[in-house]
């Protein structure tokens, strides 16, 4: 037999028709078990915790890249603002409020007073102390009568 | 309309007035401790006896026994305010924090023996509360007066603290911005810079010298160290600013 007509019998061959319906019953059947699968699959509450926990985990170590590399450069800029001479001067005016604020703590005669002003620079900014100077700076002094006068004239 | 409006601003300025804390508040003294009416009265009946001398000794004791209950509650609300005060200090330094343990527990004896003292008045006699206030006066200058000095110290120091941390922290910030102007090649800068360390260095030992005399319970010493290290930080302010003015001419001059 001829090689040619050899091929021209292979281009008549087809398959068996019972075949073709099989394979494509098949076929179909397996891709919508794949679609069903796979929505399953998807509302499975494991995985959405693993995917969710994973997205997390990326935008976190987002995250973490970004403010890490802000922090980063920040700490090797010069903060120039640290050479502002009016925050120097304002730090050196709490100095010198801390000053004036001894001063009149160790020159109170009266251990309320004294107490008082303690008591009230505990805990407090250095805005406030400014106003607590301000205030003790301003009331008259009346000499009251201290506990060691009320002592000395008791024990006579 | 206009009408409302006015009324909602008059509402938002009482308001405003009504919830801001008036800084007048921190002039108002306690009334705890004035005794001159009483001293004044006791001053006037020694001076001016009464012929009856029963009413006289009556009146005598009544008003002696108040001022004395009145001396010892003062002394009691006193040395209650300082411990309070010691207790709200916001304290990092352990030892500090053992100082700080050792002001209250000597303030606690004080408090044990004014309210044993208190106790007692109502059932003394003329001599025996003459006796007290006398035991009073001299436990007050030779125990208790110490002790309140040293808590005011301390007081004082834990303040000077925070000062003394944010210098450290200004200084470090400027050190690491001063270093654009490359100190190693300005004279001027550098010796500003050197000059603003040592300064800060000899005032921060001051004040770490004034709480070692707190801890001895040496209250001259640490007034003294306290003021100094104090005057000493302002001046550590001055170098700062000057070198702040030094770099700001460097820039311009750069620009």
């Amino acid at each position: 037999m001829n090689i040619f007509e050899l091929l021209k019998q292979l281009n008549k061959i087809k398959p068996d028709k019972n075949y073709v319906l099989m394979s494509k019953e098949k076929i179909l059947k397996h891709q919508e078990q794949n679609e069903a699968f796979e929505i399953k699959a998807s509302l499975n509450p494991s995985r959405l915790i693993f995917r969710l926990g994973y997205s997390l985990a990326i935008t976190f170590s987002a995250f973490i890249i970004i403010f890490g590399a802000i922090l980063f450069f920040k700490s090797f800029t010069p903060k120039l603002e640290a050479l502002n001479p009016q925050a120097i001067k304002a730090e050196a005016d709490a100095i010198d409020f801390q000053i004036q604020l001894s001063k009149i703590i160790y020159n109170a005669k009266e251990n309320n007073s004294k107490n008082t002003l303690l008591k009230k620079i505990t805990g407090t900014n250095t805005e406030e102390s400014k106003t607590i100077i301000e205030a003790s700076s301003t009331e008259t002094s009346t000499n009251p009568v201290s506990v060691e006068d009320v002592l000395d004239i008791l024990s006579k | 309309m206009k009408k409302n409006l006015f009324v909602i601003l008059s509402l938002i300025l009482f308001l405003s007035f009504y919830f801001i804390k008036s800084p007048v508040s921190y002039a108002q003294n306690d009334n705890q401790c004035v005794f001159d009416a009483k001293f004044k009265e006791l001053e006037n009946i020694l001076k001016n006896p009464d012929s009856d001398s029963l009413k006289q000794y009556n009146q005598e004791l009544s008003l002696r026994k108040e001022l004395l209950s009145d001396v010892l509650s003062c002394l009691i609300t006193n040395n209650s305010n300082l411990k309070d005060n010691l207790n709200q200090l916001n304290i990092t330094n352990s030892f500090a924090g053992d100082i700080k343990n050792k002001i209250i527990k000597k303030l606690d004896e004080a408090q044990e023996y004014y309210e044993f003292r208190k106790n007692r008045v109502n059932g003394l006699s003329i001599e025996g509360l003459k006796y007290t206030a006398y035991s009073l006066k001299t436990d007050r200058e030779s125990r208790f007066i110490p002790i309140e000095n040293i808590a005011e110290d301390f007081i004082l120091w834990n303040k000077n603290n925070e000062l003394f941390s944010f210098a450290q922290k200004r200084y470090d910030e400027m050190n690491k911005s001063i270093q654009i102007f490359k100190p190693e090649e300005n004279e001027s800068i550098k010796n500003a810079l050197d000059d603003a360390q040592k300064k800060l260095n000899d005032a921060l030992e001051k004040h770490n010298l004034a709480l070692n005399a707190i801890s001895d319970f040496n209250h001259s010493e640490a007034k003294d160290l306290i003021n100094q290290s104090l005057e000493d930080l302002l001046d550590v302010y001055k170098t700062f600013y000057d070198l702040s003015q030094k770099a700001i001419s460097l820039m311009k001059i750069n620009k």
